[in-house]
């Protein structure tokens, strides 16, 4: 009978836990994965500065337009609601699409880059209504720049020149 | 009851532009009656727009005061003088600014959806007022399908759609050939001689002038 002592006697050995085990694993990953989650980070902060760029840009090509809505009587109220309004609308639609894209994505890379996997993604729906409201939360924070810059608008000199 | 549909009293008006004062107009007193074709005549940089502007609530004087039915709109504030360029006021001017995706029945009824009217009830009038400026057949195209022309008429007429006391006209036709340009003045002429309708109208072209009743001339801010 072969004795595990005669083969393994003279090297040095180690053992661990199932637990020690799990959790080197978890460390691995996290470690691996660390990167991504920055870039998350990195991305919605990139995401936010490419609204407000895109808000006030539109705000800078509208102004003449504004200009001529308050020359034949808007208000400053009445011109807050339509910015407010447009402002709700275009973020409503960006964050249905994006989270039913990004919902889509997940789902995909699992079906389609990694088919051997036998995990599914746990997707919380929490997660994507919450991303949602924050981009409408943006999409209305960008609108407020428009509203107090149109309460002081000299309509004269966006009019006086084509 | 003031005899002027529309009166500037002591107007004085000073632009500060890097710690420099620039005194624009100097102490302006003048009244355009009731059913008045008046014509703001002066060469360029006499500051004629900028009284015109002043007189239709759309800047503000440094100091004095526009009355308009008695009162003065120069103290009025944001609300009021929204509700003033619906109701009671039209403007015209040279580059039309007219909204590009909106129709020409859309762009005239503006006014009236901004004072929370419904269009329905105008339907009269809008019809009324497209054959008064000849544009019937164009209601439903957008201002980049019209000339020149046709688009200061969308102007004229939405300057009319809320029938107001006075209309403004800041060089009509200082965008126009000379004979459209005519017919633009003809038109301001007409709305003036049968709808009774104030006109005050900047012009440099004594030409233009003559279609009025009146001239008022300024120069270097100052009404002569």
């Amino acid at each position: 009978m072969v004795q595990i002592r005669d083969l393994f006697g003279t090297t040095n050995h180690w053992s661990r836990t199932i637990k020690e085990f799990t959790e080197d694993g978890l460390r691995t990953v996290n470690a691996f994965l660390q990167p991504m989650q920055n870039l998350t980070w990195f991305i919605l902060i990139l995401a936010t500065v490419g609204i407000i760029n895109n808000l006030i840009i539109n705000y800078i090509q509208k102004r003449r337009a504004t200009a001529m809505y308050k020359s034949v009587g808007m208000s400053n109220w009445q011109n807050m609601i339509m910015t407010l309004t447009e402002g709700l609308s275009s973020g409503l639609i960006g964050a249905v699409i994006a989270m039913i894209i990004s919902w889509l994505e997940i789902k995909t890379i699992f079906l389609v880059a990694a088919p051997r996997i036998a995990m599914q993604p746990k997707l919380e729906l929490g997660t994507f209504l919450f991303a949602g409201a924050l981009g409408v939360g943006i999409t209305l924070i960008g609108s407020i720049v428009p509203i107090v810059k149109n309460r002081s608008m000299k309509i004269v000199e966006e009019l006086k020149f084509d | 009851m003031s005899r002027y549909a529309i009166e500037a009293r002591g107007i004085i008006k000073d632009y500060h532009v890097g710690g420099i004062v620039s005194h624009v107009l100097r102490d302006v007193s003048v009244g355009v009656a009731t059913g008045e074709f008046a014509s703001i005549m002066g060469p360029s940089g006499s500051w004629k727009s900028t009284l015109l502007y002043i007189l239709g609530g759309l800047d503000n004087p440094t100091r004095g005061s526009v009355l308009m039915n008695g009162r003065d709109i120069a103290q009025f504030d944001d609300t009021n003088k929204s509700i003033m360029r619906r109701r009671n006021i039209g403007f015209v001017f040279q580059f039309y600014n007219l909204i590009p995706n909106l129709n020409v029945a859309e762009n005239i009824l503006l006014p009236v959806l901004l004072d929370g009217k419904k269009i329905g009830e105008y339907k009269r009038q809008l019809k009324e007022i497209l054959e008064v400026v000849g544009l019937t057949e164009k209601r439903k195209h957008t201002p980049r399908e019209l000339s020149g022309g046709q688009q200061q008429r969308v102007a004229i007429a939405r300057a009319l759609i809320n029938n107001p006391d006075i209309i403004f006209a800041d060089e009509p036709t200082g965008n126009l050939d000379s004979k459209t340009g005519s017919e633009i003045l003809a038109l301001l002429r007409e709305i003036n001689r049968e709808q009774g309708k104030t006109i005050l109208m900047v012009t440099h072209s004594k030409d233009a002038a003559q279609y009025g009743n009146r001239m008022i001339y300024v120069r270097d801010g100052v009404v002569e």
